[in-house]
Protein backbone atom coordinates (compact mmCIF):
# COMPACT_ATOMS: atom_id res chain seq x y z
CA UNK A 1 0.00 0.00 0.00
CA UNK A 2 1.36 3.41 1.10
CA UNK A 3 5.44 3.76 1.64
CA UNK A 4 4.89 6.20 4.46
CA UNK A 5 4.58 6.41 8.10
CA UNK A 6 1.43 8.41 8.93
CA UNK A 7 0.76 9.66 12.33
CA UNK A 8 -2.60 11.39 13.85
CA UNK A 9 -2.55 11.27 17.36
CA UNK A 10 -2.71 13.44 20.65
CA UNK A 11 -2.35 12.77 24.25
CA UNK A 12 -1.87 14.63 27.17
CA UNK A 13 1.29 16.36 27.98
CA UNK A 14 2.83 16.36 31.66
CA UNK A 15 1.99 20.24 31.74
CA UNK A 16 -1.51 19.63 30.94
CA UNK A 17 -1.90 20.86 27.36
CA UNK A 18 -2.97 18.39 24.89
CA UNK A 19 -0.28 17.42 22.29
CA UNK A 20 -1.21 16.59 18.92
CA UNK A 21 0.49 15.66 15.72
CA UNK A 22 -0.27 14.93 12.09
CA UNK A 23 2.79 13.85 10.16
CA UNK A 24 3.39 12.32 7.43
CA UNK A 25 6.42 11.26 6.16
CA UNK A 26 7.96 8.63 3.59
CA UNK A 27 8.98 5.67 5.06
CA UNK A 28 12.04 5.20 2.77
CA UNK A 29 15.62 6.69 1.18
CA UNK A 30 17.04 9.80 2.48
CA UNK A 31 14.35 12.17 4.05
CA UNK A 32 14.92 14.31 7.12
CA UNK A 33 11.75 16.11 9.06
CA UNK A 34 12.31 18.62 11.38
CA UNK A 35 10.47 18.99 14.26
CA UNK A 36 11.41 22.43 15.72
CA UNK A 37 9.77 24.50 18.44
CA UNK A 38 10.65 25.91 21.75
CA UNK A 39 11.30 24.24 25.00
CA UNK A 40 8.66 21.88 26.51
CA UNK A 41 6.23 22.49 23.69
CA UNK A 42 5.34 18.45 23.35
CA UNK A 43 8.08 17.94 20.14
CA UNK A 44 9.78 15.48 22.18
CA UNK A 45 7.01 13.83 23.37
CA UNK A 46 5.87 13.46 19.48
CA UNK A 47 9.22 11.49 19.29
CA UNK A 48 8.11 9.13 21.88
CA UNK A 49 5.25 8.45 20.83
CA UNK A 50 6.47 7.47 17.09
CA UNK A 51 9.42 5.22 19.16
CA UNK A 52 6.86 3.34 21.29
CA UNK A 53 8.35 4.73 24.49
CA UNK A 54 4.99 6.56 25.24
CA UNK A 55 1.14 5.84 24.48
CA UNK A 56 -1.05 8.90 23.36
CA UNK A 57 -4.56 8.87 24.67
CA UNK A 58 -6.08 8.80 21.05
CA UNK A 59 -5.45 8.04 17.29
CA UNK A 60 -3.06 5.86 15.03
CA UNK A 61 0.48 5.43 13.72
CA UNK A 62 0.66 3.45 10.43
CA UNK A 63 4.20 2.45 8.95
CA UNK A 64 3.58 1.44 5.44
CA UNK A 65 1.20 -1.74 5.73
CA UNK A 66 1.79 -2.26 9.74
CA UNK A 67 -0.11 -0.42 12.38
CA UNK A 68 2.26 0.74 14.85
CA UNK A 69 -0.47 2.29 17.41
CA UNK A 70 -4.38 1.84 16.86
CA UNK A 71 -5.89 3.63 20.22
CA UNK A 72 -9.27 2.50 19.08
CA UNK A 73 -8.80 -1.40 18.48
CA UNK A 74 -6.21 -1.00 21.71
CA UNK A 75 -3.35 -2.28 19.09
CA UNK A 76 0.30 -1.09 20.28
CA UNK A 77 3.40 -2.56 18.97
CA UNK A 78 6.23 -2.38 21.59
CA UNK A 79 9.28 -0.38 20.83
CA UNK A 80 11.10 -3.42 20.36
CA UNK A 81 9.03 -4.59 17.14
CA UNK A 82 9.26 -1.07 16.06
CA UNK A 83 12.72 -1.27 14.82
CA UNK A 84 13.74 2.42 15.11
CA UNK A 85 16.32 3.92 15.78
CA UNK A 86 16.13 6.05 18.63
CA UNK A 87 19.00 8.89 19.72
CA UNK A 88 18.77 10.63 23.35
CA UNK A 89 19.80 13.89 23.98
CA UNK A 90 23.19 13.17 26.30
CA UNK A 91 23.51 9.65 24.51
CA UNK A 92 22.08 7.50 26.95
CA UNK A 93 25.47 5.12 26.76
CA UNK A 94 25.27 2.32 28.54
CA UNK A 95 28.12 3.14 31.29
CA UNK A 96 29.16 -0.44 32.46
CA UNK A 97 29.80 -1.51 28.76
CA UNK A 98 32.91 -0.15 26.66
CA UNK A 99 31.97 1.94 23.26
CA UNK A 100 32.40 -1.84 20.70
CA UNK A 101 29.79 -3.72 23.44
CA UNK A 102 27.61 -0.59 23.69
CA UNK A 103 27.83 -0.16 19.39
CA UNK A 104 27.00 -4.22 19.44
CA UNK A 105 24.44 -4.08 22.36
CA UNK A 106 21.34 -4.10 19.82
CA UNK A 107 23.04 -7.47 18.10
CA UNK A 108 23.69 -10.06 20.27
CA UNK A 109 22.51 -12.74 18.84
CA UNK A 110 24.74 -11.98 15.33
CA UNK A 111 27.58 -14.31 15.02
CA UNK A 112 30.72 -12.90 16.93
CA UNK A 113 32.99 -12.27 13.47
CA UNK A 114 30.00 -10.43 11.68
CA UNK A 115 29.00 -8.55 14.89
CA UNK A 116 32.86 -7.73 15.45
CA UNK A 117 33.01 -6.68 11.90
CA UNK A 118 30.29 -4.24 11.75
CA UNK A 119 30.92 -2.41 14.95
CA UNK A 120 34.84 -1.49 13.18
CA UNK A 121 33.02 -0.37 10.32
CA UNK A 122 30.56 1.74 11.76
CA UNK A 123 33.56 3.23 14.11
CA UNK A 124 35.71 3.83 10.68
CA UNK A 125 33.00 5.57 9.61
CA UNK A 126 32.49 8.09 12.51
CA UNK A 127 36.16 8.19 12.67
CA UNK A 128 36.55 6.58 16.23
CA UNK A 129 38.35 3.54 15.81
CA UNK A 130 40.88 4.23 18.61
CA UNK A 131 37.93 4.26 21.30
CA UNK A 132 36.75 0.70 20.79
CA UNK A 133 37.74 -0.21 24.85
CA UNK A 134 37.45 2.98 25.89
CA UNK A 135 34.00 3.53 28.64
CA UNK A 136 31.74 5.84 27.67
CA UNK A 137 32.94 8.45 31.03
CA UNK A 138 36.07 7.95 29.09
CA UNK A 139 35.25 9.88 25.67
CA UNK A 140 33.81 13.55 24.86
CA UNK A 141 30.79 15.07 24.15
CA UNK A 142 30.64 14.83 20.71
CA UNK A 143 32.41 11.36 20.48
CA UNK A 144 29.67 10.20 22.84
CA UNK A 145 27.00 11.41 19.98
CA UNK A 146 28.87 9.90 17.24
CA UNK A 147 29.07 6.56 19.57
CA UNK A 148 25.30 6.95 20.45
CA UNK A 149 24.15 7.24 16.56
CA UNK A 150 26.61 4.76 15.51
CA UNK A 151 25.14 2.18 18.33
CA UNK A 152 21.86 3.36 16.71
CA UNK A 153 22.79 2.39 13.43
CA UNK A 154 23.79 -0.86 14.16
CA UNK A 155 20.97 -2.43 14.37
CA UNK A 156 19.64 -1.34 10.89
CA UNK A 157 16.80 0.52 11.87
CA UNK A 158 14.18 1.60 9.94
CA UNK A 159 13.18 5.02 11.08
CA UNK A 160 16.09 7.21 13.00
CA UNK A 161 14.63 9.55 15.78
CA UNK A 162 17.33 12.14 16.95
CA UNK A 163 16.05 13.87 20.33
CA UNK A 164 18.09 17.25 20.36
CA UNK A 165 21.13 15.19 19.46
CA UNK A 166 23.75 18.26 19.52
CA UNK A 167 22.11 20.25 22.31
CA UNK A 168 24.61 18.97 25.04
CA UNK A 169 27.25 20.28 23.30
CA UNK A 170 29.42 23.50 23.29
CA UNK A 171 28.64 25.76 20.56
CA UNK A 172 31.69 25.32 18.93
CA UNK A 173 31.20 21.93 18.92
CA UNK A 174 27.77 21.77 17.78
CA UNK A 175 28.22 23.56 14.20
CA UNK A 176 31.15 21.28 13.15
CA UNK A 177 28.76 18.11 14.60
CA UNK A 178 26.18 19.58 12.62
CA UNK A 179 27.33 19.63 9.47
CA UNK A 180 28.70 16.02 10.09
CA UNK A 181 25.20 15.07 11.04
CA UNK A 182 24.67 16.09 8.10
CA UNK A 183 26.71 14.16 5.37
CA UNK A 184 25.61 11.01 8.14
CA UNK A 185 21.71 11.17 7.88
CA UNK A 186 22.33 11.48 3.57
CA UNK A 187 24.82 8.47 3.87
CA UNK A 188 22.41 6.31 5.68
CA UNK A 189 19.37 6.68 3.26
CA UNK A 190 17.09 5.99 6.57
CA UNK A 191 14.43 8.77 7.16
CA UNK A 192 15.12 10.86 9.74
CA UNK A 193 13.03 12.36 12.32
CA UNK A 194 14.88 15.06 14.35
CA UNK A 195 14.02 17.36 17.50
CA UNK A 196 15.61 20.52 17.93
CA UNK A 197 15.05 23.83 19.01
CA UNK A 198 18.01 25.34 17.50
CA UNK A 199 17.13 27.67 14.17
CA UNK A 200 20.34 26.72 12.77
CA UNK A 201 19.80 23.21 13.17
CA UNK A 202 16.77 22.92 11.50
CA UNK A 203 17.95 25.13 8.75
CA UNK A 204 21.63 22.92 8.15
CA UNK A 205 18.77 19.27 8.53
CA UNK A 206 15.28 20.10 7.25
CA UNK A 207 14.09 18.57 4.35
CA UNK A 208 10.70 18.64 6.17
CA UNK A 209 9.98 21.59 8.57
CA UNK A 210 7.44 21.28 11.55
CA UNK A 211 6.92 24.20 13.37
CA UNK A 212 5.26 22.82 16.53
CA UNK A 213 4.36 25.24 19.59
CA UNK A 214 2.40 24.60 22.85
CA UNK A 215 1.38 21.13 21.51
CA UNK A 216 0.61 21.96 17.87
CA UNK A 217 1.94 21.94 14.94
CA UNK A 218 1.60 25.77 13.34
CA UNK A 219 2.69 24.91 9.90
CA UNK A 220 4.62 22.72 8.37
CA UNK A 221 6.44 22.72 4.63
CA UNK A 222 10.46 22.73 3.18
CA UNK A 223 12.39 25.33 5.66
CA UNK A 224 12.90 27.37 2.56
CA UNK A 225 9.06 28.11 2.37
CA UNK A 226 8.55 28.26 6.16
CA UNK A 227 11.25 30.62 6.96
CA UNK A 228 9.78 33.21 4.29
CA UNK A 229 6.20 32.44 4.25
CA UNK A 230 5.24 32.22 8.04
CA UNK A 231 1.31 31.44 8.26
CA UNK A 232 1.10 33.62 11.45
CA UNK A 233 2.92 35.86 13.84
CA UNK A 234 4.29 33.17 16.75
CA UNK A 235 5.72 31.30 13.43
CA UNK A 236 7.78 34.45 12.33
CA UNK A 237 9.04 34.93 15.41
CA UNK A 238 10.09 31.15 15.99
CA UNK A 239 11.65 31.08 12.27
CA UNK A 240 13.58 34.49 13.57
CA UNK A 241 12.24 37.30 11.48
CA UNK A 242 13.60 40.49 13.09
CA UNK A 243 11.18 43.16 12.07
CA UNK A 244 7.48 42.32 12.57
CA UNK A 245 5.78 45.92 12.70
CA UNK A 246 1.82 46.61 11.84
CA UNK A 247 0.54 47.94 8.53
CA UNK A 248 -2.13 48.43 6.85
CA UNK A 249 -2.93 47.08 3.10
CA UNK A 250 -4.18 50.39 1.02
CA UNK A 251 -4.77 48.99 -2.32
CA UNK A 252 -3.49 46.60 -5.12
CA UNK A 253 -1.71 48.07 -7.92
CA UNK A 254 -2.39 46.68 -11.68
CA UNK A 255 0.45 43.99 -11.93
CA UNK A 256 -0.49 42.70 -8.38
CA UNK A 257 1.34 44.33 -5.63
CA UNK A 258 0.22 45.29 -2.72
CA UNK A 259 0.70 48.40 -1.26
CA UNK A 260 1.11 48.53 2.27
CA UNK A 261 1.03 51.76 4.78
CA UNK A 262 3.41 51.41 7.70
CA UNK A 263 2.72 55.22 9.26
CA UNK A 264 3.96 57.23 7.07
CA UNK A 265 5.82 54.94 4.64
CA UNK A 266 4.08 53.48 1.60
CA UNK A 267 5.65 50.42 0.92
CA UNK A 268 5.38 47.87 -2.16
CA UNK A 269 5.07 43.84 -1.63
CA UNK A 270 4.15 40.85 -2.92
CA UNK A 271 0.21 39.96 -1.79
CA UNK A 272 -0.17 37.88 1.64
CA UNK A 273 -0.63 34.27 0.64
CA UNK A 274 -3.54 32.70 -0.55
CA UNK A 275 -4.87 36.11 -1.22
CA UNK A 276 -6.51 37.55 -4.38
CA UNK A 277 -5.85 40.67 -6.39
CA UNK A 278 -9.03 42.11 -5.93
CA UNK A 279 -9.57 45.04 -2.87
CA UNK A 280 -11.04 42.87 -0.51
CA UNK A 281 -7.27 41.97 0.27
CA UNK A 282 -7.42 45.52 2.08
CA UNK A 283 -7.04 45.69 5.72
CA UNK A 284 -4.35 45.42 8.67
CA UNK A 285 -1.52 42.64 8.63
CA UNK A 286 2.24 42.53 10.08
CA UNK A 287 4.72 43.65 7.91
CA UNK A 288 7.31 40.96 8.22
CA UNK A 289 10.91 42.25 7.55
CA UNK A 290 13.74 39.96 7.55
CA UNK A 291 17.25 41.70 8.11
CA UNK A 292 19.54 39.83 5.97
CA UNK A 293 16.89 41.01 3.39
CA UNK A 294 17.90 44.34 3.23
CA UNK A 295 20.86 46.89 1.21
CA UNK A 296 22.39 49.57 2.58
CA UNK A 297 22.93 52.53 0.36
CA UNK A 298 23.93 56.03 0.95
CA UNK A 299 21.64 57.73 -0.61
CA UNK A 300 18.50 57.19 -3.47
CA UNK A 301 19.44 55.07 -6.93
CA UNK A 302 17.37 55.98 -9.75
CA UNK A 303 16.32 52.94 -12.34
CA UNK A 304 16.49 50.25 -9.91
CA UNK A 305 15.29 47.14 -9.70
CA UNK A 306 14.57 47.20 -6.26
CA UNK A 307 10.99 48.58 -5.59
CA UNK A 308 11.17 49.99 -1.78
CA UNK A 309 13.80 52.73 -0.66
CA UNK A 310 13.68 53.70 3.15
CA UNK A 311 15.12 56.54 3.99
CA UNK A 312 16.15 55.87 7.92
CA UNK A 313 18.77 57.23 10.53
CA UNK A 314 21.60 54.79 12.25
CA UNK A 315 20.34 54.28 15.53
CA UNK A 316 22.97 51.73 16.63
CA UNK A 317 25.15 49.33 14.97
CA UNK A 318 26.08 45.42 17.25
CA UNK A 319 28.73 43.49 15.70
CA UNK A 320 27.76 39.77 15.49
CA UNK A 321 30.26 37.63 14.24
CA UNK A 322 31.08 38.29 10.75
CA UNK A 323 27.91 39.97 10.52
CA UNK A 324 26.65 43.88 11.74
CA UNK A 325 23.16 44.35 13.26
CA UNK A 326 22.24 47.94 12.36
CA UNK A 327 19.09 48.94 13.93
CA UNK A 328 17.10 51.64 11.52
CA UNK A 329 14.68 54.78 12.55
CA UNK A 330 12.84 55.76 9.96
CA UNK A 331 9.34 55.94 10.58
CA UNK A 332 9.60 52.99 12.55
CA UNK A 333 12.33 50.98 13.88
CA UNK A 334 13.81 47.71 11.95
CA UNK A 335 17.02 45.89 11.86
CA UNK A 336 19.34 45.48 9.24
CA UNK A 337 22.10 42.50 9.35
CA UNK A 338 25.03 43.26 6.68
CA UNK A 339 28.73 42.42 6.90
CA UNK A 340 31.77 43.61 8.65
CA UNK A 341 33.18 44.64 5.24
CA UNK A 342 30.83 46.46 3.89
CA UNK A 343 30.22 48.75 7.26
CA UNK A 344 34.13 49.38 7.12
CA UNK A 345 33.60 50.60 3.34
CA UNK A 346 30.26 52.31 4.31
CA UNK A 347 31.92 53.82 7.02
CA UNK A 348 28.33 54.27 8.88
CA UNK A 349 28.65 55.68 12.50
CA UNK A 350 25.22 55.88 14.53
CA UNK A 351 23.19 59.29 13.62
CA UNK A 352 24.06 58.78 10.07
CA UNK A 353 21.57 58.97 7.44
CA UNK A 354 21.09 55.72 5.03
CA UNK A 355 18.58 54.19 2.80
CA UNK A 356 17.33 50.61 3.12
CA UNK A 357 16.58 48.96 0.00
CA UNK A 358 14.17 45.90 -0.18
CA UNK A 359 12.56 43.99 -2.88
CA UNK A 360 9.10 43.81 -2.92
CA UNK A 361 9.22 39.58 -2.64
CA UNK A 362 11.16 40.04 0.18
CA UNK A 363 8.60 41.38 2.20
CA UNK A 364 6.00 39.35 3.74
CA UNK A 365 2.14 39.89 4.73
CA UNK A 366 0.27 38.16 7.43
CA UNK A 367 -3.51 39.30 7.78
CA UNK A 368 -3.81 40.59 11.14
CA UNK A 369 -7.43 38.89 11.36
CA UNK A 370 -6.86 35.44 9.58
CA UNK A 371 -10.61 35.20 7.67
CA UNK A 372 -10.25 31.17 7.80
CA UNK A 373 -9.68 31.01 12.16
CA UNK B 1 34.00 -22.62 69.34
CA UNK B 2 30.62 -24.76 69.09
CA UNK B 3 30.92 -25.40 65.40
CA UNK B 4 28.08 -27.06 65.11
CA UNK B 5 26.20 -23.89 66.06
CA UNK B 6 28.59 -22.05 63.39
CA UNK B 7 27.69 -24.40 60.71
CA UNK B 8 23.72 -23.62 61.86
CA UNK B 9 23.94 -19.55 61.72
CA UNK B 10 25.99 -20.11 58.20
CA UNK B 11 23.89 -22.21 56.68
CA UNK B 12 20.65 -19.94 57.92
CA UNK B 13 22.43 -17.05 56.78
CA UNK B 14 23.21 -18.44 53.14
CA UNK B 15 19.58 -19.53 53.25
CA UNK B 16 17.79 -16.18 53.41
CA UNK B 17 20.30 -14.73 51.63
CA UNK B 18 19.32 -16.83 48.38
CA UNK B 19 15.94 -17.12 48.64
CA UNK B 20 15.94 -13.46 49.35
CA UNK B 21 17.81 -12.71 46.24
CA UNK B 22 15.55 -15.04 44.19
CA UNK B 23 11.91 -13.61 45.39
CA UNK B 24 13.51 -10.12 46.47
CA UNK B 25 14.91 -9.05 43.37
CA UNK B 26 11.58 -9.36 41.19
CA UNK B 27 9.63 -8.26 43.76
CA UNK B 28 12.01 -5.13 44.31
CA UNK B 29 11.96 -4.78 40.05
CA UNK B 30 7.96 -4.82 40.58
CA UNK B 31 7.65 -2.17 43.17
CA UNK B 32 10.37 0.13 41.74
CA UNK B 33 7.96 -0.07 38.50
CA UNK B 34 4.59 -0.13 39.88
CA UNK B 35 2.22 2.82 39.60
CA UNK B 36 -0.42 0.48 42.37
CA UNK B 37 -2.39 2.45 44.66
CA UNK B 38 -1.30 0.74 47.83
CA UNK B 39 2.21 1.17 46.72
CA UNK B 40 3.49 2.84 49.64
CA UNK B 41 1.57 0.71 52.01
CA UNK B 42 2.97 -2.52 50.92
CA UNK B 43 6.73 -0.89 51.21
CA UNK B 44 5.68 0.40 54.65
CA UNK B 45 4.63 -3.38 55.75
CA UNK B 46 7.72 -4.71 54.51
CA UNK B 47 9.90 -1.94 56.69
CA UNK B 48 7.71 -3.01 59.51
CA UNK B 49 10.34 -6.35 60.81
CA UNK B 50 13.17 -3.05 60.88
CA UNK B 51 11.20 -1.31 63.77
CA UNK B 52 9.86 -4.59 65.07
CA UNK B 53 11.08 -6.48 67.85
CA UNK B 54 12.36 -9.89 66.68
CA UNK B 55 10.12 -11.58 69.07
CA UNK B 56 6.90 -10.40 68.23
CA UNK B 57 7.54 -11.36 65.28
CA UNK B 58 8.49 -14.75 66.11
CA UNK B 59 5.47 -15.12 68.64
CA UNK B 60 3.36 -14.38 65.93
CA UNK B 61 5.09 -16.77 63.74
CA UNK B 62 4.65 -19.24 66.70
CA UNK B 63 0.65 -18.65 66.80
CA UNK B 64 -0.03 -19.00 63.56
CA UNK B 65 2.48 -22.20 62.36
CA UNK B 66 2.44 -23.98 65.70
CA UNK B 67 0.05 -26.90 65.75
CA UNK B 68 -2.65 -25.33 66.99
CA UNK B 69 -2.38 -22.41 64.40
CA UNK B 70 -4.60 -22.59 61.29
CA UNK B 71 -1.52 -22.72 59.31
CA UNK B 72 0.20 -25.15 61.28
CA UNK B 73 -2.33 -27.28 61.03
CA UNK B 74 -2.40 -27.11 56.91
CA UNK B 75 1.59 -27.51 57.14
CA UNK B 76 0.82 -30.70 59.37
CA UNK B 77 -1.54 -32.11 57.13
CA UNK B 78 0.48 -31.56 53.86
CA UNK B 79 4.05 -32.33 55.67
CA UNK B 80 3.10 -34.04 58.67
CA UNK B 81 5.17 -31.83 60.64
CA UNK B 82 5.32 -28.17 62.07
CA UNK B 83 7.59 -25.27 61.63
CA UNK B 84 8.39 -24.75 65.32
CA UNK B 85 11.71 -26.09 66.44
CA UNK B 86 12.63 -27.22 63.09
CA UNK B 87 15.12 -25.15 60.81
CA UNK B 88 12.62 -24.70 58.46
CA UNK B 89 11.13 -23.07 60.65
CA UNK B 90 13.98 -20.86 61.48
CA UNK B 91 14.44 -20.37 57.75
CA UNK B 92 11.25 -18.29 57.25
CA UNK B 93 11.38 -16.56 60.24
CA UNK B 94 14.77 -15.18 59.42
CA UNK B 95 13.56 -14.29 55.76
CA UNK B 96 10.67 -12.78 57.05
CA UNK B 97 12.74 -10.47 59.25
CA UNK B 98 15.63 -9.99 56.55
CA UNK B 99 13.02 -8.58 54.25
CA UNK B 100 13.45 -4.46 54.66
CA UNK B 101 17.12 -5.44 54.44
CA UNK B 102 17.52 -6.99 50.96
CA UNK B 103 14.18 -5.58 49.32
CA UNK B 104 14.98 -1.59 50.37
CA UNK B 105 18.34 -1.84 48.81
CA UNK B 106 17.38 -3.77 45.84
CA UNK B 107 14.53 -1.32 45.23
CA UNK B 108 16.52 1.80 45.57
CA UNK B 109 19.25 0.50 43.26
CA UNK B 110 16.66 -0.09 40.56
CA UNK B 111 14.48 3.02 40.83
CA UNK B 112 18.29 4.30 40.87
CA UNK B 113 18.85 3.74 37.05
CA UNK B 114 18.32 6.31 34.58
CA UNK B 115 15.09 5.35 32.85
CA UNK B 116 17.10 6.14 29.14
CA UNK B 117 19.16 3.44 29.74
CA UNK B 118 16.14 0.71 29.55
CA UNK B 119 14.65 2.85 27.23
CA UNK B 120 17.67 2.76 24.77
CA UNK B 121 17.84 -0.66 25.54
CA UNK B 122 14.08 -1.37 24.36
CA UNK B 123 14.61 0.75 21.15
CA UNK B 124 17.90 -1.43 20.59
CA UNK B 125 15.17 -4.76 19.86
CA UNK B 126 16.02 -6.47 23.69
CA UNK B 127 12.93 -7.69 25.46
CA UNK B 128 11.99 -6.48 29.15
CA UNK B 129 14.03 -9.47 30.39
CA UNK B 130 16.88 -9.41 28.38
CA UNK B 131 17.13 -5.23 29.22
CA UNK B 132 16.87 -6.63 33.12
CA UNK B 133 19.94 -8.88 32.90
CA UNK B 134 22.23 -6.81 30.22
CA UNK B 135 20.82 -3.27 31.72
CA UNK B 136 19.27 -3.18 34.92
CA UNK B 137 21.05 -5.93 36.70
CA UNK B 138 24.74 -4.58 35.65
CA UNK B 139 24.03 -1.00 36.93
CA UNK B 140 22.12 -1.93 40.11
CA UNK B 141 24.51 -4.67 41.06
CA UNK B 142 26.54 -2.11 44.08
CA UNK B 143 23.10 -1.81 45.37
CA UNK B 144 21.85 -5.50 45.03
CA UNK B 145 25.23 -6.54 46.62
CA UNK B 146 24.99 -4.35 49.35
CA UNK B 147 21.67 -5.96 50.11
CA UNK B 148 22.66 -9.21 49.68
CA UNK B 149 25.86 -8.37 52.40
CA UNK B 150 23.45 -6.50 55.04
CA UNK B 151 20.92 -9.27 54.50
CA UNK B 152 23.66 -12.00 55.22
CA UNK B 153 25.11 -10.12 57.94
CA UNK B 154 22.13 -9.73 60.02
CA UNK B 155 20.65 -13.32 59.19
CA UNK B 156 24.23 -14.58 60.70
CA UNK B 157 23.57 -12.60 64.21
CA UNK B 158 19.44 -13.68 64.37
CA UNK B 159 18.73 -14.18 68.06
CA UNK B 160 15.16 -13.57 69.04
CA UNK B 161 13.07 -14.67 66.39
CA UNK B 162 15.46 -18.04 66.48
CA UNK B 163 14.78 -18.20 69.76
CA UNK B 164 10.78 -18.18 69.89
CA UNK B 165 10.40 -20.68 66.83
CA UNK B 166 13.43 -22.52 66.74
CA UNK B 167 14.05 -22.76 70.63
CA UNK B 168 17.65 -24.27 71.33
CA UNK B 169 18.66 -28.03 69.73
CA UNK B 170 22.21 -28.13 68.87
CA UNK B 171 22.58 -28.86 65.15
CA UNK B 172 19.44 -27.66 63.98
CA UNK B 173 18.21 -24.19 65.47
CA UNK B 174 20.80 -23.61 68.19
CA UNK B 175 22.67 -20.92 66.26
CA UNK B 176 26.10 -18.22 67.34
CA UNK B 177 24.05 -15.99 69.15
CA UNK B 178 22.03 -18.71 71.25
CA UNK B 179 25.43 -20.22 72.13
CA UNK B 180 26.48 -17.07 73.28
CA UNK B 181 23.64 -16.92 75.19
CA UNK B 182 23.75 -20.29 76.67
CA UNK B 183 27.70 -19.64 77.40
CA UNK B 184 26.82 -16.34 79.22
CA UNK B 185 23.88 -18.26 81.19
CA UNK B 186 26.63 -21.01 82.21
CA UNK B 187 29.41 -18.42 83.14
CA UNK B 188 31.29 -19.81 80.46
CA UNK B 189 32.68 -16.28 79.61
CA UNK B 190 35.92 -17.55 77.60
CA UNK B 191 33.78 -19.10 75.11
CA UNK B 192 30.99 -16.58 74.57
CA UNK B 193 34.30 -13.87 74.42
CA UNK B 194 35.31 -16.21 71.17
CA UNK B 195 32.05 -16.66 69.84
CA UNK B 196 31.50 -13.13 69.83
CA UNK B 197 34.49 -11.93 68.38
CA UNK B 198 33.74 -13.95 65.40
CA UNK B 199 30.69 -12.07 65.10
CA UNK B 200 32.15 -9.09 65.80
CA UNK B 201 34.93 -10.01 62.76
CA UNK B 202 32.20 -10.83 60.25
CA UNK B 203 30.19 -8.08 61.09
CA UNK B 204 33.05 -5.46 60.60
CA UNK B 205 34.53 -7.16 57.35
CA UNK B 206 30.89 -7.51 55.81
CA UNK B 207 30.04 -3.60 56.32
CA UNK B 208 34.03 -2.78 55.18
CA UNK B 209 33.14 -4.65 52.00
CA UNK B 210 29.92 -2.51 51.65
CA UNK B 211 31.80 0.88 52.13
CA UNK B 212 34.11 -0.27 48.99
CA UNK B 213 30.90 -1.56 46.90
CA UNK B 214 28.82 1.79 47.92
CA UNK B 215 28.61 3.79 44.22
CA UNK B 216 30.62 7.34 45.14
CA UNK B 217 29.45 10.23 43.21
CA UNK B 218 32.10 10.54 40.72
CA UNK B 219 32.62 13.90 39.63
CA UNK B 220 32.67 14.15 35.75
Amino acid sequence: MSNALIADFSKIHASSFRVSCRLELPSHGRHTTVLFGPSGCGKTTVLRCLAGLEQPDSGTIRWNDEDWLDVAQKRVMTPQSRRVGMLFQDGALFPHLSIGDNIGFGLPRMASGERNERIRNLLQRFQIAELIDRLPLEVSGGQRQRVALARALAVRPRLLLLDEPLSSLDAMLREQMRHELRGILSECNIPTVLVTHDRAEAIALADHLVIMSRGTILQQGTWQYVFSNPLDLEVARMVGVETIVEGQIVGVDATGLAKVQIGEITLTSMLPHGGSASDSICGPVHVCLKAEDFVLLRQRVEHSSVRNQLPAVVESIQPEGALVRIVLQGGFRWTVLITKSALEEMQLRPGESVVAAIKAPAIHLIPRHPPNR
Amino acid sequence: MDWIAFRVSMQLAICTTLILFVLGLPFAYWLANSRWRFKSLLEALITLPLVLPPTVIGFYLLTAFGPKGWLGQGTGAIFGWTLPFRFEGILLASVLCNVPFAIRPFQAAIEGIDRQWIEASWCLGQSRWKTFWRVIFPLAWPGILVGLVLTFAHALGEFGVVLMIGGNIPGVTRTLSIAIYDDVQALNYEAAHRTSLLLLAVAAFVLWVVQLKVPRRKST
